[in-house]
């Protein structure tokens, strides 16, 4: 077998002479070099590594982890478990100090918590960002029609749904970003009874951005706002009736 | 088809099932169960699918079916304990957990040119999502399976953000052997699936980007000169070469070994 700076130097001469076509064939007249040079094996390994998509590459190295081959780490971190405690035991949302509830009962989210959905140009994809740790398990794939009335009215793209249930206020909102294309967005919001699990009819809905203000009332539980520029928004959601009457849950979102 | 189980088989299982567990426990990951359970487990279940006509007796393929099985019952426990409402049990579990996580996270990282800091982000972050998704588990079995599902899903999305942010090298300029290299040999297998994959690209220009950059050892201003380009147009050729070869399925079928 020649060594590997005799190959490389047949090589380069194959392709200066005879260019490409020429450099192709030596090459694979070569194939036993290949497979038995340690310099042409670790060339390759690293090719056959960039030439796989992530997918296939996960796929690769669960295989190879089955027979104990993939390089070692120099160490083992230690992992963090409080951050593996379920959400029941954080709370995700809290009462408004007096000042910022102005005599009413309003609930926001908790300080820790801020909600940014990327909103991608190009990809018809939107997805949450730099949610806390501990909130983010939270977050599905919007892999089915999750506001119908969203996708009858254009385009709609990946999207995601993050709940956010208030068990001391009995309800849980859940929001859903389905991209609409040209950075656009449409946001869903569903309410429920958090103990019953009924939606909650008639809420009103309101959404305020620095340029306006769209008022929805929920109809099976849902309100929709179509196609949204990137902005900061505030969603307002006042029930109507039943046990959650006369309270108000705030939250922003800010789409980027 | 029931077998009766004879000492001889009896005594052969127990001695490969102490055998799989050794071999199973140097594994990172692994170490949950203790030996001597693991191993009365694995035998106990071995014993099961001996008189149900499923296990073999032959050497070889003995360990292959209980090493098979051994990961089975491995997941099943962990899988218990990560719901248990034991804390030291829960999180001995998790820790274990998240090591044979992070071994195939730092991999993959690895080869995407990112620091290892990055594997310890997205295995973290998959140890939360997995304690979310327990419940929807239908076949603790597969738990393992089901966690290097939701690590590779954790690990694309972190890998493509510091991509977008430039906190990753490009790979191919990637000097790190350590981190590049196979512990085992290429097998010959893998350079047919290769040189086939290349021989199928559209523009033979784009190939040979890739295979005097690599194995000639050419700069891209002598890439140039053989094919008559530019240094910028040399790199955009092989980048194109590199998203097609990612984009041909034959060629990924053949490397992750989804034809065995």
């Amino acid at each position: 077998m020649p060594s590997h700076d005799d190959f490389a130097r047949t090589l380069s001469e194959a392709a200066r002479r005879g260019g490409a076509a020429r450099a192709w064939q030596t090459l694979r007249d070569e194939r036993d070099h290949l497979a038995e040079c340690a310099m042409c094996q670790r060339e390759i390994t690293r090719l056959a590594r960039a030439a796989l998509s992530d997918e296939a590459l996960f796929r690769a190295l669960a295989r190879i982890e089955d027979v104990y081959q993939l390089d070692e780490p120099p160490a083992y971190p230690h992992f963090e478990l409080d951050r593996i405690a379920p959400p029941a035991q954080r709370a995700l949302w809290r009462s408004a100090s007096p000042a910022e509830g102005a005599g009413r009962f309003v609930r926001q989210l908790a300080g820790d918590v801020e909600l940014r959905v990327k909103v991608y140009r190009r990809k018809m994809e939107a997805s949450f960002r730099g949610l806390t740790d501990w909130l983010s398990a939270s977050v599905t794939p919007a892999h089915t029609p999750v506001f119908v009335p969203a996708r009858r009215s254009g385009k709609t793209g990946k999207g995601e749904v993050l709940s956010l249930p208030d068990r001391e206020g009995n309800l849980s909102i859940t929001l859903a970003v389905e991209a609409a294309g040209q950075g656009k967005a449409h946001l869903g919001v569903e309410v429920r009874d958090l103990n019953t699990d009924q939606p909650i009819e008639r809420a009103q809905v309101s959404l305020r951005y620095a340029r306006g203000a769209e008022v929805i009332h929920t109809q099976g539980g849902k309100a929709t706002f179509v196609g949204l520029e990137p902005a900061e928004y505030t969603i307002e959601v006042k029930p109507a009736r039943g046990a959650q009457a006369g309270r108000v849950w705030q939250l922003t979102i800010t789409l980027e | 088809m029931v077998r009766e189980l004879t000492a001889n088989a009896q005594i052969e299982i127990e001695r490969a099932s102490r055998q799989v567990v050794r071999a199973l426990r140097n594994r990172p990951g692994y170490g949950f169960l203790a030996e001597e359970v693991f191993a009365a487990e694995l035998s106990a279940r071995g014993c099961q699918e001996y008189g149900a006509g499923l296990l073999p007796l032959a050497s070889e393929a003995l360990v292959g079916h209980l090493t098979r099985l051994a990961k089975n019952v491995y997941a099943v426990a962990l899988y218990q304990a990560c719901q248990s409402l034991d804390r030291d049990e829960q999180g001995r579990a998790y820790q274990e957990l998240g090591c044979y996580l992070y071994r195939v996270a730092y991999n993959f990282v690895k080869t995407k040119g990112c620091s290892s800091d990055l594997a310890e982000a997205c295995t973290q972050e998959a140890l939360a999502r997995l304690h979310q998704s327990l419940d929807h588990i239908e076949q603790p079995g597969g738990f393992l399976s089901y966690a290097l599902t939701t690590l590779n899903r954790e690990c694309a999305r972190a890998v493509q953000d510091a991509v977008r942010r430039g906190e990753c090298g490009d790979v191919s300029e990637t000097t790190d052997e350590e981190a590049l290299s196979f512990s085992a040999p290429i097998s010959r297998a893998v350079l047919d699936c290769l040189l086939e994959a290349m021989a199928r690209l559209s523009n033979k220009d784009w190939r040979m980007a890739l295979i005097l950059e690599r194995f000639a050892g050419f700069d891209d201003g002598e890439t140039a000169l053989v094919l008559g380009t530019t240094k910028g147009n040399v790199q955009v050729m092989r980048h194109r070469a590199l998203h097609n070869l990612r984009e041909d399925e034959a060629l990924a079928e053949c490397l992750t070994g989804g034809d065995e």
